[in-house]
């Protein structure tokens, strides 16, 4: 059985009571949403606070999720980033996206340097973005958000959410060139 | 493969089957089930508690109702049997005509026995002036009365004996006649005596049961000192007045606005209210409320933003989307920050103070009693206490007014795009009061009512944020017993 067939299985065992089945998705997605939440927030406390509403969200929205229109990971991931988006509004946070950080330009990193770095690695390399980058290049990149989109939900302009972007990348660039200069290459994040 | 596909493919990936780092601890899972599932132990607990007020209510109303059938429905249903059976009842009709005839005697205790016993037993009856002499003074008259029927009753005794004395056949014709002309004439005769039962119901039993008519006026006599007219009655409470709500944010709640200046003014507003109530006995009644009231709160904070020339917009301003906390949670605004001066930084924090307007809309069911501690001469003091839900029918919020705290930038457009989400729109309620009542007249009282109102779930909750809500209410009623 595919994985979206299985999903929609537990789904709807979920709605129709059955708590077992919300075990068996919270195992199977607890670790992707508190990772989608780690990207925003660099604080373990808050992610699992938020992977929590997360599902509570989704919980209650099950019913409107329809299948034939997107797989269920991606509709759920969707659901967690916009609680975490909701946690930044409330938190007043976007007023930082201009973060102003000095960036050496003309960083030239090899392409296929992400490959050779674990998850947690680039992790790491993502929370070592300021807030405002972070959030602009994780909507962008990682979550799929359009630059409007951006800018509707982080109340800024379409050019300040490019202008964002193109630092991130250009500090994450930098980052990965410094990592790749590390004797061992490796990160840390744990608990 | 370029890096951000990199990025994308890896964060997006679901199968995270070994990355025990991102594993959240153990008891989250618990806590989210205990979100998500809790409603049925909830509602278990609400509906027993539901219950347990039904059935108590059932309970009380089955005692106060069956009482009172007893001593006046169903007593009067018991007498048509017993009228009913006459005809087929000598021993009935026997203890019925006696008595008739009897009170004939003691109503006209100077008419003779031919005249009294030529005309319709019914129509010589003159039990409605004994009612009305009764009515007029109960417990006087009726001393009278009892004491002038005694030797009467003494003296007639001799009826049944005479009557006794016919043929068993003769005298079931006799009394078949006799008791149908009873039955039409009874009929007329329960008419009057209906007021009678109505003050003691006793005295129709024992007026067809007891041919001793003494035992019938004497126990009329004593309950009269013992019954109140008003004390079983149902009555309709109106009122109205004036109502204080405060809103009690919890520590976490509190503590994460603290930082932005929060603050929140008592709720004011208003109330009607109309209730039920049946007194059980002069110093206890039960009673069913209804009522809708309507309160008008403040609540406002800072926040702080970012006007970027960079994002300016054509005519000098920036729009924000402005997300607000209140007592009863998170709403969002779009507010537009307009630039005055012309020189200004590319950059400038701006603190702006938000203010805003809620109004709450609720209905309140309650059900509970009145307790009377004091009831002198007029004057009564009640204590109350009740259970029931507090329903929110809705929760206006307006922007108020937005202030930027840096000079030369001025407060443009403003709107609230979205309400809060997070209430809980209906709440079990607890209330405890007294009042104050004056009786202005028999049946009617007026009062003054305080009541603490405190509902026993948060109105808001968002994981560790809530807030309750609890109300002081004074006002007048007025109460007007129905029987």
């Amino acid at each position: 059985m595919s994985d979206q067939k299985n999903d929609i299985e537990i789904i709807q065992k979920i709605i129709s009571g059955d708590q077992k089945s919300f075990d068996i998705l919270y195992k199977k997605y607890s670790r992707l949403y508190f990772l989608t939440c780690i990207r925003y927030f660099k604080n373990r406390q808050e992610a699992e606070d938020l992977v929590q509403e997360a599902f509570i969200s989704i919980f209650k929205s099950l019913k409107q999720y329809d299948h034939t229109k997107s797989n269920f990971s991606t509709w759920s991931n969707r659901v967690v980033v916009n609680v975490c988006l909701q946690q930044l509004r409330r938190k007043n946070i976007f007023r930082d996206v201009d973060d102003i950080i000095d960036i050496a330009q003309n960083v030239v990193v090899e392409p296929t340097a992400v490959d050779h770095l674990n998850l947690k690695d680039l992790t790491k390399l993502i929370l070592n973005l300021p807030k405002g980058y972070r959030t602009v290049f994780n909507m962008y990149v990682i979550d799929g958000f359009t630059h409007k989109e951006i800018g509707d939900q982080l109340g800024i302009s379409t050019s300040t959410s490019k202008t964002q972007l193109m630092k991130a990348r250009k500090m994450l660039q930098l980052n990965l060139k410094s990592t790749e200069q590390l004797p061992n290459g490796s990160y840390a994040y744990g608990r | 493969m370029p890096m951000e596909d990199r990025y994308k493919e890896l964060f997006n990936d679901p199968n995270l089957g070994n990355e025990d780092w991102l594993e959240p601890r153990p008891e989250l899972l618990g806590s989210i089930k205990a979100e998500l599932y809790p409603v049925k132990k909830d509602r278990r607990v609400l509906y027993i508690f539901l219950i347990l007020g039904i059935l108590t209510a059932l309970f009380i109303s089955y005692f106060v109702f069956s009482s009172e059938n007893s001593n006046s429905v169903g007593e009067l249903n018991n007498t048509k049997l017993e009228e009913t059976s006459i005809s087929e009842n000598l021993e009935v009709s026997k203890s019925i005509v006696p008595i008739v005839e009897e009170t004939i005697e003691a109503s006209e205790i100077n008419t003779s026995k031919k005249e009294s016993t030529a005309k319709s037993p019914i129509s010589n009856f003159k039990q409605d002036k004994i009612n009305n002499e009764i009515t007029k003074s109960p417990i006087k008259k009726n001393k009278l009365n009892s004491e002038s029927y005694i030797p009467v009753l003494s003296s007639s005794k001799q009826r049944p004996n005479n009557f006794n004395n016919t043929s068993l056949k003769e005298n079931k014709a006799q009394n078949i006649l006799t008791t149908e002309e009873l039955d039409q004439n009874v009929l007329k005769f329960i008419s009057p005596l209906t007021y009678l039962k109505t003050i003691n119901p006793k005295f129709l039993e024992y007026t067809f049961d007891n041919p001793n008519l003494n035992l019938a006026v004497k126990n009329f006599d004593s309950s009269i000192k013992l019954e109140n007219k008003n004390s079983k009655a149902w009555g309709l409470e109106v009122g109205s007045g004036y109502m204080i709500t405060d809103f009690i944010l919890n520590s976490n709640y509190l503590a994460a606005l603290n930082p932005a200046d929060y603050t929140q003014e008592p709720g004011t507003g208003q109330y009607v209210q109309l209730g039920i109530y049946k007194n059980l006995n002069d110093r206890l009644s039960l009673k069913l409320d209804a009522s809708y009231s309507r309160t008008v709160f403040n609540s406002g904070h800072n926040s702080q933003v970012i006007y970027s020339l960079s994002d300016e917009n054509l005519d000098q301003s920036i729009r924000y989307d402005m997300p607000m906390a209140t007592p009863l949670g998170f709403i969002n605004s779009e507010i537009v920050i307009e630039r005055a001066s012309g020189n200004i930084e590319d950059q400038t924090d701006i603190v702006v103070d938000l203010q805003n307007q809620h109004k709450l809309n609720m209905i309140d069911l309650t059900a509970g009693a009145d307790f009377s501690l004091i009831n002198r001469n007029k004057l009564q003091l009640n204590v109350l206490s009740s259970y029931g839900i507090t329903y929110l029918v809705n929760v206006e919020n307006e922007f108020r007014s937005f202030t930027p705290t840096v000079s030369g930038f001025n407060s443009g457009a403003s709107q609230i795009t979205a309400d809060q989400e997070n209430i809980n729109s209906l709440l079990p309620v607890f209330d405890l009061g007294v009042n104050a009542k004056y009786e202005i007249r028999e049946g009617a009282r007026i009062g003054i009512k305080y009541v603490f109102r405190s509902n026993l779930n948060p109105i808001f909750e968002l994981n560790d944020f809530n807030s309750s809500m609890k109300r002081n209410q004074i006002g007048i009623n007025f109460q007007l017993d129905l029987n």
